[in-house]
């Protein structure tokens, strides 16, 4: 059985930053996949080549065992670090879109019903709370009921009732396919995935189920959640509140 | 198909649903037209002497004529030029760009000068210059024959601003806030984003021509039969995919809103005063007059004007300027095409 996603060797320059350097992975599912890692550890970047929205300078990506050419979008799913909004353009109007875009019959109605949107249809998107909108943009990733969904950050800026209701829908999403998010939150990757992969200055640092990873940390140097401590231990960086290494 | 329209729909909505933009959009050229209207309510602002020859005569004597046009280009304050029919001439004396029509007849023998009321003494003094005698005719213009003339640029100025912003200015607000990064994940194609977009602003543009054509009608008796309304839609339209393509390619190239705005200014000023928008090209600088004789927007007023002023509805006569704005239409389409990424 071929992985979901697999890469090999990716590296990504921008000028003279190197925003990922021989970064290799194999991810399989259904489960919830965590890319952790600091502001500019190259996360979107990374995203971006596994979206096929950018190239890697050198190494290759293969989605669902095969190079993704034509990009196989009906099977993808996506929710951007910054998600569209414009103005005016109401919950009901933005569910109908994607539905749409993807030809699900009564794509609408799943959009706003996974959401927990179907009482706020009139609402314009840029007046919901900032849970509110996670959720719709989540519901509307998936309204085709994609194999791999791919998520920028999906719970950055939320509060914390927000995030853990956030988290539930990506954990409950993550029983059914495989599920790649980015995230700068340890507590979030700790209390939402399965697995992870730490990415500090465009590098891979570290691969494993939660328990992996803690095994190699020696029991007196853990602290804080366990996420936490194997974060430090294979990074040899913390990650504030806001999301920079420290 | 369904993406189609309900992007479609979006669009018009977005418009709509904005005060600032739909008052933009659909007050803006009515209100020019009031204020045109008002502002030259007693005639255009310069005096043109100019006189139109028209031939109707049988056998065709354009000996006769060239030796009117020769006695009378001696003469300072008045220009000569030679018009194929009476319709078109008579339209352009409508409309006060010429003072004079004047025909030889169909038997050959008599000329007729037509002047609009205000004209007759100038008349009267052009006979005396000429040395064959002439029979003056006086011709009822329309009161408000000058903001006629100012109709279809004024509709050509609209579509110049819906063209450019509602592509280009939308296009990059697009990029901007992520719309087109987002629609690039999703198997959307170009062609259906793109499409929906035209027609979007298409159903604007028409939507505000139908209400410039019903307020100049009420407030200005601007004549304008079946014909000319088709013909009409079907310029508008082709010079809207023109501006519209001028506005993708713009936006294919420029970053940012504020820059955008900026770049459409700087583009839309000029071709406003080189496209016979408010006035005839031929008095300006040779230099000039050759840039905006190649410019889309010339060739679309200059339609609009044939078709709603001139009577012309002949494909073959308008087949040039309609081959410029298609040339125009199609190129710079191609360029977006080939520039535009759905994200940088």
């Amino acid at each position: 059985m071929p992985a979901v996603v697999a890469a090999e060797g990716l590296c990504k320059r921008f000028g003279e930053v190197e925003a990922l350097r021989d970064v290799s992975f194999d991810f399989d599912g259904p489960r919830v996949i965590g890319i952790l890692g600091p502001n500019g550890a190259g996360k979107t970047t990374l995203l971006d080549i596994l979206e096929g929205l950018a190239e890697p300078d050198h190494g290759t990506v293969r989605l669902f065992g095969s190079a993704p050419a034509p990009y196989p979008r009906s099977r993808v799913g996506v929710v951007l670090q910054r998600e569209m909004v414009l103005d005016r353009v109401t919950v009901a109007e933005y569910a109908e879109l994607f539905a749409a875009i993807h030809g699900v019959r009564g794509g609408q109605a799943r959009i706003l019903a996974g959401a927990g949107l179907e009482g706020r249809t009139r609402v314009p998107v840029d007046r919901l709370s900032g849970g509110e909108a996670a959720r719709l943009f989540i519901a509307a990733a998936v309204v085709h009921d994609p194999d791999l969904v791919l998520l920028d950050e999906p719970t950055a800026r939320l509060d914390p009732e927000s995030k853990r209701r956030v988290g539930a829908m990506l954990r409950e999403m993550g029983r059914q396919r495989t599920v790649v998010l980015t995230t700068h939150d340890l507590h979030e990757a700790d209390a939402v995935c399965d697995y992870l992969m730490f990415l500090v200055q465009g590098r891979v640092r570290g691969l494993g189920t939660p328990q992996e990873l803690l095994e190699a940390v020696p029991e007196d140097q853990r602290s804080g959640t366990p996420v936490e401590s194997a974060f430090f231990h294979h990074c040899a960086v913390r990650i504030d509140v806001g999301g920079d290494a420290r | 198909m369904r993406a189609f329209f309900v992007l479609t729909r979006m669009r018009v909505l977005d418009v709509l649903r904005s005060r600032s933009s739909a008052g933009f959009f659909l007050a803006l050229p009515v209100v020019l037209l009031v204020l045109v209207g008002l502002v030259f309510a007693n005639g255009q602002p310069f005096e043109r002497r100019r006189m139109i020859l028209v031939d109707e005569g049988t056998p065709a004597s354009p000996a006769a004529l060239d030796a009117i046009a020769a006695s009378l280009e001696g003469h300072d304050g008045i220009r000569v030029e030679r018009g194929t029919a009476r319709g078109p001439a008579l339209g352009r004396l409508d409309s006060r760009m010429t003072s004079a029509v004047l025909v030889r007849d169909a038997d050959g023998e008599s000329l007729r000068l037509v002047v609009g009321p205000r004209d007759r003494l100038w008349a009267m003094g052009v006979r005396q210059v000429l040395s064959v005698p002439v029979e003056i005719e006086v011709h009822r213009t329309p009161r408000w024959g000058y903001v006629h003339y100012l109709f279809p640029g004024l509709l050509t100025f609209a579509v110049l601003l819906a063209g450019l912003f509602g592509m280009g200015h939308a296009m990059v607000r697009y990029r901007q806030s992520q719309l087109l990064k987002k629609l690039a994940t999703t198997p959307l194609r170009r062609s259906t984003f793109v499409g929906a977009q035209i027609t979007a602003r298409a159903l604007l543009v028409l939507l505000q021509m139908i209400v410039l054509v019903v307020v100049a009608a009420l407030l200005f008796d601007l004549p304008l039969s079946l014909g000319a309304a088709a013909w009409m839609a079907l310029v508008t339209t082709l010079g809207l995919l023109t501006f519209m393509g001028a506005g993708f390619a713009l936006a294919c190239l420029v970053r940012t809103e504020d820059l955008m705005v900026d770049v459409i200014s700087a583009v839309n000023l000029p071709l406003v005063f080189l496209s016979e928008i408010f006035f005839p090209l031929d008095d300006l600088p040779a230099p000039l007059r050759a840039i905006g004789d190649v410019l889309p927007s010339t060739h679309m007023v200059r339609l609009l004007r044939e078709v709603t002023l001139y009577g012309t509805h002949e494909v073959g006569a308008l087949a040039p300027s309609l081959l410029n704005l298609a040339l125009w239409a199609a190129g710079t389409f191609a360029v977006s095409l080939l520039a535009f990424r759905w994200h940088r």
